[in-house]
């Protein structure tokens, strides 16, 4: 059963030589016992790998215990077999068999325990290795631990690796829950589980790195964008065996970017929508940008027309502002900008022509450490403002009414051409006659046309440096400098001249003038001007009386125009009111208030516009009541005059009833005056029996059966009693008293 | 020391045990030690039963089998009892449960009881179960406690290949998966051990092994190289080829272990009886019936070659003998008889790997016969 020792050798060795290289120490003692105990019949043997107090006993076969084998090691007996490993720095070997050490059995032994070396060796060298790489491994995984950068690896497109803390982390977990863990266990939901491994399976397919951003929910549920990037590792066929994936947390980024853009955004707006003109021009004075408005300002259709321009070129730009900016100040002005120089200088290409007036203001920019890099010029286009600046400054000092001058313009004037140099200086105040009458009778609008050709007629009367002002309400004042006497008292004639000429509508014009002139610089002017306004009152009073008479005769004359009442009508009415007036035994002083009364009575259709007065048709209740106001004008020209305010009631209410149906006031019965009364029926008798151009006349007898007939309700019962008697009297004598518009004239 | 030898075959488990018990008893007197053999066609618990009921206090060591061995030849179906007193005879014995979990330290913890018991020296007789995984690391674990000091011997229970289970016995009970163990002293023992086979072909390597599957042989697929090392064969035939050519391992004093292939896998890999270890340098064998019967020969003249005249045999031979040499397998129980003489009484059983000791050092083999004369 046995063979050839030299042959048994080989095999031997040959086993020997077959030694594996087991990862675990336990597999390599268990081999080394198999085969010691098998090829050599070792019946004890102890592996001791290390040196000196790191040494230690690898494995033990047949020793009961470890002093055992310290005891056989140095009783060496010659069955005993004692290598020292790499001469005692990798460790001992010790074998013992039954029988004494051949030589062959050392030979062998040697090479068995060389092999052992070896392979020990190799094993150190690993170890070495590994802990090099477990020390290199675990310096990355501190440094991948210490970044914030999330890092992990995947096995397969579902299945992790491993994760660093920062990943680790994000996701609410610690490290070892991640290992060799499927992402269907990691992630919250399915959902979220497919769509991140959807990602991985791109890399796995296309074999290469791809960069993705992804909403990805962090481990206390919150929505975190990440920018994820994974990166394939290959085997050695070319296929992706793993995937390093990296990530960071870019949701705080985006979200300023996204506010950045947005401020950008909102910042642009403001600039390119800004109603200010605004320029950007660099260190050097360039034009860099310019927005809308400033285009707009500027004539330009397109930005690219003024590319090239530069600041500094701009001859609008005042020299003193051009200094100021290069020495680092902000400059600030308003300009007259001329668009034809522009032209002129082809500086860039403008449709605007002419000029406007800027508003300019502009700054260096500077860095926070004080570098200039540029200018910003804002514009605003103020020529509007400046033209109601204008217009404001021309309203503060004239009247808006008549277009003079007004009370603060004359009064500045006044101090300022109070110098010897404008001597003499005159003086001449006016005050319009009628105003209030006009007012009363025409409506203001006519009062307002009266002081404008009244201011007309004085402006036109006066030189250029006079100062025609409105004084206020009716009154004028005008300044004459270096004008003698003589010239103003000339001045004065041809304003008077000019209101007699001119058109009575509605009224004459007529004025109160007064006139002063300061010769010596040591007068007062206030003096003189308190002189002109004596004067201009004196004159006023003096001619009140005639004025005012002259101005209702013309007004009744006006009005006897404008109705076509003749004079006769006017006289039958007067006479006939007289005539019952002495049948009631009325005194002189009331038949002289009866005879204006009869004349006057209908003063107030003067402001009764003609296309009512006039009018043949039946009147609509607007226009009635038009009609009906006569009354009350005729009531307020009667009180403007102290001659005839003594007849204001009565012209008040000469459309008054007995019944009290009457107007204006409704009065009844007796509380209607007397002379109202008296009127009212002799006017009525005379129109039906004289008719009107819309109706035909009727005949005495059948006017005092309609006088009758209303006798009670409209007329005063008792008086037409009387007038109809009167009237039935033959040879009347209605020529006793007679009183024509021309007395009118002189009784007022 | 008195041995008493029994066997029976009565198909009653219970009297086929306590008749053979009874006999081995009669000529022993009260044993000390009792050693119980049955075949696998008996109730091994009615049969350990009825034994235990004869012998009484003696310690008791056995295993089920598919043969039993006496000077009458291969019983395939019986129970076989040697009971040994003797005032001198110390015993101690021990069932180590559920070996295959971690064969080593089974084999360890076997040993430290047994060790407990303060016998010193003396034959430690080793029953594993035979399809366990590595019976090679149990006896390294049970000699690494033990030592040097013992002799060494048994062999793998094992049955007809027919069933799954195999039992040992020991006083404490019957087990399967189980190793019976006995440490005895008091009995000197010589022991032969041996097999025939003779290396054939060039050295190899096994690349890849892991217990007793094969995978690899020089970096191919083992029943590749097998096969291409027999002239090559398809796997149907592998039985008939695996009978009759086993691989050798080197062994210490120029000896060889034998290492019996049992089936192909699907994977091209062997599945061997014991366990080969990665790593190993094997040889193809060869062997005729008349070596192996003369090998059986040589064994048994070792084993007699005593100081003193045997007083019992115990015989261990491989059931892969008893099945390869069939009717010829007489032949090799004659040579072992004729070696022994008649008046020796034998006990053995056929076995599934056998323990014997080379240069002191205990070894599985396979395919191989153990001889052990005591005195």
């Amino acid at each position: 059963m046995s063979v050839n020792l030299n042959t048994f050798e080989l095999f031997i060795l040959y086993d020997i030589a077959s030694f594996s290289f087991p990862e675990r120490e336990e597999e390599l003692m268990s081999e080394i016992i198999e085969k010691s105990t098998r090829l050599f019949g070792v019946r004890r043997l102890a592996l001791f790998t290390g040196e000196g107090d790191g040494r230690k006993c690898l494995g033990r076969w047949g020793f009961q215990k470890e002093s055992d084998i310290w005891r056989a090691v140095e009783e060496r007996v010659d069955n005993s077999f004692l290598y020292h490993l790499e001469k005692g720095k990798l460790g001992l070997l010790y074998l013992e068999q039954a029988s004494p050490l051949s030589e062959r059995d050392r030979r062998l032994y040697t090479i068995f325990a060389r092999r052992i070396e070896e392979i020990l060796r190799v094993k150190r060298l690993e170890r070495e290795q590994r802990e090099l790489e477990k020390e290199k491994s675990r310096e990355q995984r501190l440094l991948l631990d210490s970044i914030p950068i999330q890092v992990w690896y995947l096995k397969d497109a579902e299945t992790y690796g491993a994760a660093n803390k920062a990943h680790a982390e994000f996701l609410g977990k610690k490290k070892e829950e991640l290992e060799n863990k499927s992402l269907f266990e990691v992630a919250g939901t399915k959902e979220e589980a497919m769509a991140y491994i959807e990602g991985n399976r791109r890399v796995f397919e296309e074999k290469q790195q791809i960069q993705t951003e992804e909403l990805v929910c962090d481990g206390r549920g919150e929505k975190r964008l990440l920018s994820i990037v994974r990166t394939p590792g290959f085997d050695s066929n070319g296929n992706v065996e793993y995937v390093i994936c990296s990530a960071q947390d870019i949701t705080e980024q985006k979200q300023a970017e996204e506010a950045l853009r947005e401020n950008e955004e909102r910042f642009r707006n403001i600039y390119s929508q800004s109603p200010i003109g605004i320029e950007l021009y660099d260190a050097g004075g360039q034009l860099i940008d310019a927005n809308q408005a400033c285009l707009d300002i500027f004539g330009v259709s397109d930005i690219e027309e003024m590319k090239g321009f530069k600041l500094f070129d701009d001859p609008n730009i005042p020299d003193e502002a051009k200094k100021k900016l290069l020495e680092g100040e902000s400059v600030r002005y308003e300009a007259e900008f001329d668009f034809d120089i522009v032209k002129k200088m082809a500086l860039y290409k403008t449709i605007k022509s002419g000029t406007c007036f800027l508003n300019c203001l502009i700054t260096p920019l500077k860095t926070n450490e004080g570098a200039r890099y540029g200018f910003m010029v804002q514009v605003q286009d103020i020529t509007e403002r400046k033209q109601v600046e204008e217009q404001i400054r021309y309203l503060s000092f004239h009247d808006k009414l008549t277009g003079l001058y007004n009370r603060a313009y004359f009064e500045e004037e006044l101090k300022r051409l109070d110098t010897k140099r404008q001597l003499p200086l005159s003086i001449i105040l006016g005050d319009v006659n009628g105003l209030k009458l006009v007012n009363d009778t025409f409506g203001h609008h006519e009062g307002d046309m009266l002081l404008r050709r009244i201011a007309r007629i004085l402006k036109d009367s006066c030189r250029k440096e006079d100062i025609v002002a409105r004084w206020g309400g009716d009154e004028f004042a005008i300044l004459l400098p270096r004008t003698p006497k003589n010239a103003v008292i000339e001045v004065c004639n041809r304003i008077k001249e000019a209101c007699k000429e001119a058109k009575k509508d509605p009224i004459q014009l007529s004025i109160a003038l007064g006139a002063a002139t300061k010769e010596e610089p040591g007068q007062d002017i206030q003096e003189i001007l308190r002189e002109a306004e004596d004067r201009m009152y004196r004159h006023k009073l003096f001619r009140s009386k005639s004025v005012r008479s002259s101005i209702i005769s013309s007004l009744t004359k006006t009005l006897q125009e404008k109705t076509h009442e003749t004079e006769e009508h006017a006289r039958h009415v007067q006479e006939l009111a007289l005539q019952l007036g002495r049948k009631l035994e009325l005194s002189d002083n009331q038949l002289d208030e009866l005879a204006l009364l009869a004349a006057l009575h209908d003063i107030g259709k003067i402001a009764i516009p003609n296309s009512i007065l006039m009018k043949q048709d039946m009147l609509t209740e607007d226009e009635w009541e038009i009609i009906k106001k006569h009354t009350e004008i005729g009531f307020r020209i009667a009180q403007s005059s102290p001659e005839l305010a003594h007849i204001a009631d009565a012209i008040l209410s000469h459309h008054e009833r007995w019944d009290g149906t009457g107007y204006p006031r409704g009065l009844k019965g007796e509380e209607i005056p007397l002379n109202s009364r008296i009127i009212a029926i002799v006017d009525a008798y005379d129109v039906m029996t004289r008719g009107r151009i819309y109706k035909r006349a009727i005949s005495r007898q059948e006017a005092l059966e309609e006088l009758n007939r209303c006798a009670g309700s409209q007329f005063d019962p008792k008086l037409v009693k009387l007038f109809t008697d009167l009237v039935s009297e033959v040879n009347s004598p209605l020529r006793e008293r007679f009183f024509s518009f021309e007395n009118v004239k002189s009784f007022v | 020391m008195q041995v008493g030898v029994g066997y029976n075959q009565e198909n009653n488990s219970t009297l086929a045990g306590r008749l053979a018990a009874e006999q081995a008893v009669k000529q022993s007197g009260e044993p000390a030690i009792t050693f119980l053999f049955s075949t696998e066609n008996y109730n091994q618990k009615l049969v350990f039963q009825a034994v235990k009921k004869v012998i009484g206090k003696s310690k008791l060591i056995g295993a089920c089998t598919s043969g039993i061995i006496t000077n009458a030849g291969v019983l395939e179906k019986g129970v076989g009892i040697c009971t040994i007193s003797g005032s001198e005879i110390q015993a101690v014995t021990c069932l180590q449960e559920n070996i295959a979990l971690s064969p080593w330290k089974s084999g360890e913890e076997a040993g430290k009881k047994l060790r407990m018991s303060g016998i010193d020296s003396g034959t430690v007789f080793v029953f594993p179960d035979g399809f366990a995984a590595n019976l090679s690391e149990l006896l390294r674990g049970i000699y690494n406690v033990l030592g040097p000091d013992f002799i060494y011997i048994g062999g793998g229970a094992g049955h007809n290949l027919k069933s799954f289970q195999t039992h040992q016995f020991t006083d404490q009970g019957i087990k399967s998966n189980a190793l019976a163990i006995a440490l005895v002293k008091g009995i000197n023992f010589q022991i032969g051990i041996g097999h025939g086979w003779q290396p054939a072909g060039q050295p190899m390597v096994i690349t890849k092994a892991e217990g007793k599957k094969v995978y690899e042989i020089n970096g191919r697929p083992a029943f590749e190289v097998y096969s291409e090392c027999l002239g090559g064969f398809d796997k149907i035939n592998f039985p008939s080829y695996g009978m009759k050519h086993p691989f050798a391992i080197p062994c210490v004093g120029g000896n060889f272990l034998i290492r019996d292939p049992l089936k192909i896998e699907e994977d091209d890999s062997i599945t061997f009886v014991t366990e080969v270890p990665q790593s190993t340098v094997v040889t193809l064998t060869e062997g005729t019936f008349d070596n192996l019967i003369t090998a059986a020969g040589e064994v048994a003249k070792t084993a007699v070659n005593t100081v003193k005249l045997p007083k019992i045999l115990f015989l261990f031979d491989c059931v892969s003998r008893y099945l390869l040499m069939g009717k010829e397998f007489k032949r090799e129980l004659k040579a072992v008889m004729e070696v022994i003489g008649p008046d020796i009484p034998v006990m053995g059983m056929l076995t599934f790997g056998e323990v014997g000791t080379f240069s002191g050092i205990p070894y599985f083999h396979n395919k191989s016969i153990v001889v052990a004369a005591g005195w």
